[in-house]
């Protein structure tokens, strides 16, 4: 009881665990996710950007926006920055860009175009200045009507191959994201010669970038610190798993499967699990460093980052569940003491050199005393075993070098095939008549005891036939004299009772017929009278000797209905009735049984209780009580008579059991004896037990049945 | 009328002769015959009431012999054998005997038997065949008058208490059930039954003392030990 809430407690807990488990992976991922759901591109190298890269975003992000609504620059390739489009907005009220660009049409006069967008009239005062010069390289050739030779590049998105950058106002390099289209534009058939795009910052405009700044920052921490409080609850959670496969007091069958398998197996698993984590995380750490160090191709790059690490969180479930697996069958095997037995270099090799100790052994038993062809095959056996043996050795030396060890190879090959084709084919031969005798061994076992087999004469399982034959014969002849026996024995006591009744029948009807005689004398009449008393007790003395006789032979038939034992014992004081009231004893029947029900033969069943009162009646002590119980226990249902005998009972348990054996040694009262052995042998007849028992005067007998089960009868 | 006259089929003569002399001195015409085909011919000569006839006996023996005879007629026919098994009597009564006295038997008995036999035989055998469909059950030589609430056996009015004739009519309406001591009490005095075995084989005793010839060896009224008590029924 106390095991199975155990039980019950440690798979709920395994379960509750697993499930909270996947929950968190399923959560973190989906928290990984919105990293890049969040308006605007963020990743986590923003964080480490510097504040000057900051200023540079932002002109990156402001010249796109400009660039895409004044110069027809397409959505896709936009670039925001970490600012969503609201932002942007809020920071386009403090921020301006002047662009003056010098634009070539091919085939057209030069233009120059002088463009602001953005305020233009805040307060540039003591805010930021930034800026960015461009200028065709004009090593580059150019086609006469202006468009470039090598259009090559431009799909390339290498249209800043063809310009030259140089920041202003900044002493440090201004690193800014020109749209290409700005630059060189196929569609409207223009390229750029030279150009100035400053961007201008007020003092609240540049406060406002750093809180968007500090803002996202937080964000992004917050969504890290989530997924470190996940991670770690799936580490817990793992750790809790180990625990509790631990502590599983037995094994599951997917548990006894996995303990069976080799141990190097289970360790190599855990190693490659391992590295299979550590080359995730590694993977997310290289891609996330390879990021912050290149800007260029930033969207491409943190969506990778992003699916590794979605990808991370749904991986970290499996890969901790087979690792507390393995761990927990570890431990197992270390509780239990096996895990030298189950690793493949030690375990296996061992139990192989055991068998091997074991087969030598059984070999040895059987040469020593077994025939000579038994000994032959052993050999033989052995001999191509051997063979077989050095020719595996050898082939495993012969890998580095072939062509020598190839021709030894071949020869034992050879002499192996040799070998086993001769042996084979007398063990084929040898093998067909063993199956003939077995097959013999099996009809005679089965009941044909004439059974023969057709074994050639002269091979070694023929004179084995022989002898079989010769025993199937012997038994087939003792059992049919048996069978014999048994009829003339049947037949002998019919016979024997029916000779015995039939002068008894004319005794009976002549002593009758002199009773009726009315000119007897008085003496005469009371010989008569003695005539008829005995003749009386002859004939019950020949049906009981009749009776005792068939019940003991095993002839008779019972007919097994369910009785009541209770009911019987009832029934039959109720018909004594008058014999107890004439005997003058004081009967104490009490029944101490719920269940009284057996089954039992109904007629043969009465003379078995009947006999046994009548018994107790007879040979009580006058004045004394006799006791009839019955008592049950969980199996078997038992009747109890107890008297007190009227005389020294100088004789043994058997004794009183064996035929004729009589309370007296002396003959001369009622009763034939044959009582008793009548109730013993149809008590055995329909399945109960019959026992006596003597202590000092008290004669004790019990009938024993089984209790009829009313759950199995169900 | 005439005596009743009858056959007694026996290859022992001493039993044949005590037989004879017994049944003489109830003013029966008693006929002697040794073996099977002297009784089948004795049969077709004259007229002969009842019949006697023993079981082992040499050229036929008594089981064909009563399976020819019933072929033509349907007089009583008492086997008389030394076999005592059951199996052996229920295969003489379904080969069309009346009853099986099993040897050695009490003489009186068998006059018993004898004169039940041929008093069903002889003064009821149209009778009951009329008034089977009144208000009677019928069940061998007992007949039940539910009209008259008393029962006739083999012709002759028994005398029974109310309680009795009870306890009869819930047996004889089902021939052949078993009932057990409660489920009798139950019925009869109509109570709830506590320990009431000793009652009802009382009752059931006095029954089979005023029914039956042989109350040891009840034709009837049997007792199914340990288990309860019923009606046989009767060919």
């Amino acid at each position: 009881m106390d095991t199975k809430w155990k039980k019950w407690l440690n798979f709920i807990a395994v379960f509750i665990v697993i499930i909270i488990m996947s929950v968190t992976g399923i959560y973190g991922a989906i928290e990984c996710n919105k990293l890049g759901m969040i308006d605007g591109t963020v990743s986590l190298d923003s964080l480490e950007d510097s504040r000057e890269s900051l200023f540079s975003d932002t002109a990156s992000a402001l010249i796109f926006q400009w660039a895409s609504e004044k110069q027809g620059v397409a959505n896709s390739t936009t670039y925001k920055g970490i600012f969503g489009e609201k932002e942007l907005k809020e920071i386009l009220r403090g921020a301006v860009v002047e662009a003056k660009l010098k634009i070539k049409p091919y085939g057209k006069k030069m233009k120059t175009i002088q463009e602001t967008y953005g305020a233009k009239k805040a307060d540039y005062q003591g805010g930021k200045i930034t800026g960015i010069r461009m200028e065709r390289d004009t090593s580059q050739k150019v086609k006469s009507d202006g468009s470039f030779t090598d259009t090559q590049t431009e799909d390339d998105g290498g249209a800043e191959a063809f310009y030259r950058f140089s920041s202003i106002y900044s002493e440090s390099d201004l690193s800014v994201n020109i749209p290409e289209e700005l630059l060189i534009n196929s569609d409207k058939k223009q390229r750029l010669e030279n150009g100035t795009i400053t961007v201008k910052f007020t003092k609240q405009c540049i406060r406002n970038i750093e809180t968007y700044y500090k803002e996202r920052q937080k964000e992004l921490q917050n969504i890290i610190k989530t997924a470190i409080v996940l991670a770690g609850i799936e580490c817990f959670g793992s750790i809790l798993l180990i625990i509790l496969f631990a502590l599983q007091e037995r094994r599951t069958r997917f548990f006894a499967g996995i303990d069976r398998i080799w141990w190097e197996v289970i360790a190599m698993l855990v190693c490659s699990v391992m590295i299979a984590g550590g080359t995730l995380f590694a993977a997310v750490f290289y891609f996330s460093r390879q990021y912050s160090s290149s800007s260029g191709n930033t969207i491409q790059t943190s969506t990778v980052v992003e699916t590794f690490m979605i990808i991370s969180f749904m991986v970290i479930p499996c890969i901790v569940a087979i690792f507390a697996v393995c761990v927990q069958t570890t431990v197992w095997r270390i509780k239990q003491k096996k895990l030298l037995d189950t690793t493949l270099c030690f375990g296996y090799f061992r139990k192989w050199y055991r068998l091997s100790k074991e087969r030598k052994r059984l070999e040895y038993e059987a040469m020593s005393f077994s025939k000579q062809h038994e000994k032959d095959r052993i050999k033989q056996y052995r001999t191509v075993r051997k063979i077989l043996i050095v020719f595996i050795f050898l082939s495993i030396c012969a890998i580095p070098y072939f062509s020598f060890f190839g021709v030894g190879m071949a020869i034992l090959g050879v002499a192996a095939v040799r070998c086993l084709i001769r042996y084979s084919e007398q063990y084929a031969k040898e093998q067909k008549n063993l199956c003939k005798l077995i097959d013999q061994i099996d009809r005679i076992s089965n009941g044909e005891l004439t059974a023969q087999a057709d074994i050639p004469k002269g091979t070694i399982y023929y004179d084995y036939s022989q002898k079989l034959s010769n025993i199937g014969n012997g038994m087939e002849k003792a059992l049919q004299e048996q069978m014999r026996g048994e009829k003339m024995k049947i037949d002998l006591i019919t016979n024997v009772s029916h000779d015995l009744k039939t002068p008894l029948t004319s005794i009976i009807g002549y002593v009758d017929l002199l009773g009726k005689d009315e000119t007897l004398s008085p003496e005469s009449r009371d010989y008569v009278q003695i005539l008829n008393k005995k003749t009386e007790r002859l004939k019950n003395i020949i049906a009981d000797l009749f009776e005792l006789a068939k019940a003991t032979s095993g002839d008779m038939k019972v007919n097994l209905e369910e009785m009541d034992m209770r009911r019987l014992m009832e029934q039959t004081l109720a018909d004594m009735e008058d014999k107890i009231h004439q005997a003058g004893f004081i009967i104490r029947f009490e029944c101490h049984a719920k269940q009284t029900k057996f089954m039992g033969d109904v007629n043969r069943m009465y003379r078995v209780v009947q006999n046994v009162m009548e018994n107790a009646l007879k040979y009580s002590l006058k004045g004394t009580r006799i006791f009839v119980d019955i008592y049950e226990d969980p199996k078997s249902l038992w009747m109890e008579v107890v008297n007190t005998a009227s005389y020294e009972m100088n004789f043994t348990e058997e004794e009183i059991m064996e035929r004729f054996a009589r309370a007296e040694k002396s003959r001369t009262s009622e009763g034939n004896g044959l009582g008793l052995s009548i109730a013993d042998s149809f008590t055995k007849n329909c399945g109960g037990s019959f026992k006596i028992s003597i202590k000092g005067d008290q004669f004790r007998v019990k009938i024993i049945f089984d209790k009829i089960n009313n759950e199995k009868k169900r | 009328m005439n005596q009743p006259k009858i056959l007694v089929v026996d290859d022992d003569k001493e039993i044949v002769g005590a037989i004879k002399k017994r049944l003489e001195m109830e003013d029966y015409e008693v006929f002697a015959a040794y073996d099977g085909l002297e009784a089948m011919d004795f049969l077709m000569e004259k007229e002969i009431q009842l019949l006697i006839i023993d079981v082992m006996m040499p050229k036929m023996d008594g089981l064909s012999a009563t399976m020819k005879i019933r072929e033509s007629k349907n007089i009583p026919i008492i086997i008389l054998s030394a076999k005592t098994e059951e199996s052996d009597k229920i295969l003489g009564l379904s080969m069309g005997a009346d009853d099986y006295i099993s040897k050695p038997f009490r003489p009186d008995e068998l006059v018993a038997r004898v004169k039940s036999q041929l008093r069903r035989y002889l003064q009821l055998g149209s009778m009951i065949k009329q008034e089977e469909h009144k208000n009677q059950i019928v069940n061998g030589g007992l007949i039940l008058d539910t009209d008259g609430k008393r029962i006739l056996v083999d012709g002759e009015p028994v005398k029974l208490t109310a309680t009795e004739y009870k306890i009869l009519h819930l047996l004889m309406r089902n021939l052949g059930r078993v009932f057990s001591a409660d489920e009798i009490y139950e019925r009869v005095w109509e109570e709830e039954a506590y320990a009431v075995e000793n009652t009802v084989m009382v009752h059931i005793r006095r029954i089979r003392e005023k029914i039956e010839i042989d109350t040891r060896n009840p034709r009837y009224l049997k007792v199914v030990w340990g288990i309860g008590y019923k009606m046989e029924k009767m060919a």
